[in-house]
């Protein structure tokens, strides 16, 4: 056999190397297939509770700062009291 | 036989044998043949034009490969970074599963110009494999890799160059 370095490297590859056979089954294409779906789907749910959860978040937070807060003006004679309390 | 099926027995070892040549290794050449025949299952339905399935399949399987390479290459360059030990260039860590069917003493010149091969850039590694292991005309190659047939052309005599020049430091 006449070595790569002599002959054209490319030729020599095409020379010697056999074809794999695989065994690779059908069967797990389709198992692949239900589980990247199934992935992306769990994927797809878990930022959809994300973006639900902060909402929810957002909305209670307006709303606690609404009821905390409470402001109160009085006025007295020459003077402007204004008080703010949870 | 669905259509899926007669791909999939027409094409698994065309597939598996191309990722063979790209990664030099069994089990992510594998991994990477289920990957384009879910992305086939995905759209064959909706890819009409029957005389073009060949090249369709060799793009996709293509561009799996190199996708896998790529963050093969990142994972490295990360891990190194945390790791002193562990050396940037992969393919001197890339273990090469040859055919059990090479003889002994061709072995280690086969192993040699594989990783030749395997560090060559990504569009002159495509167009040696195409060429060279799949035998596919420049116009095939030119439409697999989205390139002119000039471009096919000249990235092959570059790739010639590269591993003669690498055989001779060697």
């Amino acid at each position: 056999m006449n070595s790569f370095k002599t002959e054209e490297p490319l030729d020599f590859l095409n020379q010697i190397h056999p074809i794999h056979e695989t065994k690779l089954n059908i069967d797990a294409i389709y198992e692949r297939y239900q589980a990247n779906k199934n992935r992306h789907k769990k994927i797809h749910n878990s930022f959809l509770l994300l973006l639900l959860v902060s909402a929810g978040m957002q909305i209670w937070h307006m709303k606690t700062l609404k009821n905390e807060v409470h402001v109160e003006a009085t006025e007295s004679n020459s003077s402007i009291s204004l008080s703010i309390y949870h | 036989m669905t259509e899926f099926e007669s791909i999939f027995s027409q094409y698994k070892n065309k597939v598996y044998n191309l990722c063979m040549m790209y990664v030099l290794n069994s089990e992510d050449a594998k991994d990477i043949t289920q990957d384009v025949f879910v992305s086939i299952y995905e759209k064959h339905a909706a890819f009409k034009n029957e005389a073009e399935i060949g090249t369709w399949i060799y793009r996709i399987c293509v561009n799996k490969c190199l996708d896998f390479l790529r963050w093969k290459k990142r994972k490295s360059i990360f891990l190194s970074v945390f790791q002193y030990a562990v050396s940037f260039d992969i393919v001197k860590q890339q273990n090469v599963d040859l055919h059990p069917g090479i003889q002994f003493e061709q072995k280690e010149q086969l192993e040699k110009l594989l990783k030749i091969i395997y560090k060559l850039p990504d569009n002159q590694k495509s167009v040696v494999l195409l060429s060279k292991r799949e035998f596919l005309s420049q116009r095939e190659i030119a439409e697999i890799l989205k390139i002119s047939e000039k471009a096919v052309e000249s990235l092959l005599q570059r790739a010639k160059v590269n591993i003669k020049k690498q055989l001779s430091y060697e």
